[in-house]
């Protein structure tokens, strides 16, 4: 038995280092797509750095001196070789300060409002779909269902100004911006698991319909099992692979959210620093925005991948090559991941 | 001949409708969704003013006779405003719908339908575009375009293009080695009569019930980039924007900000619930 755990952590070691490894194409191709998108962005670099009013030759001197003037596939290996070898992601044209530095600074801003927004998801969203799965066609699940179509359908920035206006302005409860404390978290965070909620509290639902018809939930049920337990372990553990599915494209969808909840609210996190960026043509820190979004994207995905392999035996079974098929098969039970 | 194939197709058709008003909440959301397209569409005879006549004697009027949901701090009228700018935020909702889906679809069913290297490459691209959060990748697109109502339809567009792709390709790929492609292959059929004819009717239904609820992501998408300052730019009306507009007002003045978002949330919505109720009734495994 010892012999078969030792064995099981090797394989799992070595298919997180694969997945680990199967990371840096994509991250190499989204670095290569983003530098590509904003060479062909308006504007350009010396002449933002100088102002609008510097003199033709000095542009050209300063285009030359950073080496704008060479091939975009020289421009980018230099940025490739800067960033691995040196961890250096450029500097900013408006603030002149290493892009790494300031993103690092704002980094865990993002990261709290959407791990926590992610925690609140997965705890919230399951809890009522459980519920609703559970005590289905009551008036419970019939509230939940509406409630859940309005939280998919609400956009990120009208849920936030809604919770504003209300919480804010009207009942003056809790702060509308800033970050200066735990209370100033609330409403972004429930913010941005709206939808988010939403979705997974519909994918739990259906995801548990289909467990509960069954044969070895009835069988459990003739058996004197306790209804509890039939739930937690029989319907619930069967039901998590495509709960797990949304649950990580939910996660991006949280990440991206959190630009806007970040602009919404004045939180000083990637988010609001890209938008920013964006608009003063401040490129190099867009570039180090959306990689550091991406990278944070990939890192969920990975953990999703583990979390799989976690719950079902089927999949820990399969870590081979075949791995994602088989997780796209048992995932592909129709419902909203179409 | 003709007469039994027209009767038949006739009694489907019913049979759809009969499916697809099962639910008391689809027929309120078909309704709710007609309502606020022709709204839109007719928003030059509706709207009692233009989207961009100002009057600034007249800002911050409260809802009245006069002016419906009253004005902004430009003294624009909401309401004439609102209908303008649902006709931005729908068409361009509807117009990157169907071009990313026409495209997706043409890429991903030609790529699984010939497999090998071209396949592969275009899902690795696909692949790189969507290991990004899609807003993110939105707004990456947003950056290089450039702001306005085209560029807006354009990150919308290609933002979208790969999820399309991808689920075109998945349905191919599931039904290229079924008997009957293969014996219309023996029929010596061409390749476009086996795509036109065999694989794309038999995908239909998935597609129509993604174009429903891709029409309501892009209202999201371009709505949020206009939010962000990314997309519609002013005085163009457009529903993010006007979100956007009205944010600073929105302790004194909140219906400039709240009615145009109560309509965004309501097409949305409309649109998610027809989306679902079709899934239901296009669903085969549900037909009894």
């Amino acid at each position: 038995m010892a012999d078969f755990g030792s064995e099981r952590e090797v394989t799992m070691a070595r298919f997180i280092t694969n997945r680990i490894l199967s990371m840096i194409p994509v991250l190499l191709g989204v670095s290569l797509l983003i530098f590509v998108l904003l060479e062909l962005a308006p504007g350009d670099a010396a002449q933002t750095i100088l102002g609008d009013y510097a003199e033709p030759e000095r542009v050209e001197a300063l285009r030359e001196d950073m080496g704008l003037n060479d091939p975009l596939l020289v421009q980018y290996f230099r940025f490739l070789r800067d960033m691995v070898l040196e961890g250096d992601l450029g500097t900013s044209y408006s603030t002149n300060r290493p892009v790494l530095e300031t993103i690092m600074e704002r980094y865990p801003m993002t990261i709290q409002v959407s791990v926590l927004g992610v925690i609140l998801t997965a705890i919230l969203g399951v809890a009522t779909g459980l519920v609703s799965a559970v005590k289905q066609y009551s008036w419970l699940d019939n509230l939940a269902t509406v409630i859940g179509m309005v939280g998919v359908s609400a956009p990120t920035f009208f849920t936030g100004l809604l919770l504003i206006f209300v919480f804010a302005q009207r009942l003056g409860i809790l702060p509308a911006s800033g970050s200066y404390g735990p209370e100033y978290f609330i409403l972004p965070i429930i913010t941005i698991s709206f939808s988010s909620c939403a979705s997974q509290m519909r994918m739990t639902r259906s995801s548990m319909l289909e467990v509960m018809r069954q044969d070895y939930v009835r069988t459990a049920r003739a058996k004197g099992q306790h209804e509890h337990k039939i739930i937690l372990h029989h319907e619930l553990r069967n039901a998590m692979v495509p709960i797990i599915t949304i649950m990580g494209t939910q996660a991006g969808v949280l990440l991206g959210g959190a630009i806007i909840v970040e602009q919404i609210f004045s939180i000083p996190g990637v988010g609001k620093l890209l938008i920013d960026s964006i608009n003063a043509r401040d490129y190099p820190m867009v570039r180090g925005g959306v990689l550091f979004i991406a990278l944070s994207f990939s890192v969920v995905n990975l953990l999703v991948d583990i979390m799989y392999t976690a719950v079902d035996p089927r999949i820990r079974s399969q870590f081979g090559a075949k791995r994602k098929k088989k997780v796209k098969a048992l995932s592909g039970n129709g419902g909203d991941v179409l | 001949m003709k007469n039994v194939m027209s009767n038949r197709s006739w009694e489907r058709a019913k049979d759809f409708i009969r499916r697809l008003c099962r639910k008391k909440i689809t027929v309120v959301a078909i309704v709710i969704f007609l309502i606020i397209v022709l709204a839109v569409i007719f928003a030059d005879v509706i709207a009692p003013y233009g989207y961009d006549d100002q009057d600034i004697s007249k800002k911050f009027i409260s809802p009245s006779a006069e002016y419906l949901l009253g004005t902004d701090n430009l003294g624009r009228d909401i309401f004439s405003r609102m209908l303008y700018g649902g006709r931005v935020s729908l068409s361009i909702g509807i117009f990157a719908t169907l071009v990313s889906s026409a495209a997706g679809i043409l890429i991903g069913s030609v790529s699984a339908y010939y497999g090998g290297r071209v396949d592969n490459v275009i899902m690795r691209i696909f692949d790189v575009m969507m290991s990004m959060p899609p807003v993110l990748l939105a707004i990456a697109i947003a950056a290089s375009v450039g702001t306005g109502t085209i560029s807006a339809a354009l990150a919308v567009i290609i933002s979208t293009i790969p999820m399309k792709a991808r689920l075109a390709r998945g349905q191919v790929l599931a039904l290229k080695d079924q008997e009957y492609i293969e014996a219309s292959i023996a029929t010596n059929a061409t390749t476009a009569q086996i795509i036109f004819r065999h694989i794309l009717p038999n995908i239909l239904p998935v597609i129509i019930v993604q174009i429903t609820l891709t029409i309501a992501s892009s209202i999201v998408t371009v709505s949020s980039l206009s939010y962000l300052g990314l997309g519609v730019q002013a005085p163009n009306p457009e529903w993010g924007a006007m979100l956007s507009a009205g944010r600073s007002y929105l302790r004194d003045y909140s219906y400039i900000t709240l009615c145009p978002g109560i309509v965004l949330l309501l097409t949305l919505f409309s649109l998610n619930v027809i989306g679902d109720g079709l899934r239901d009734a296009l669903d085969p495994r549900l037909n009894d």
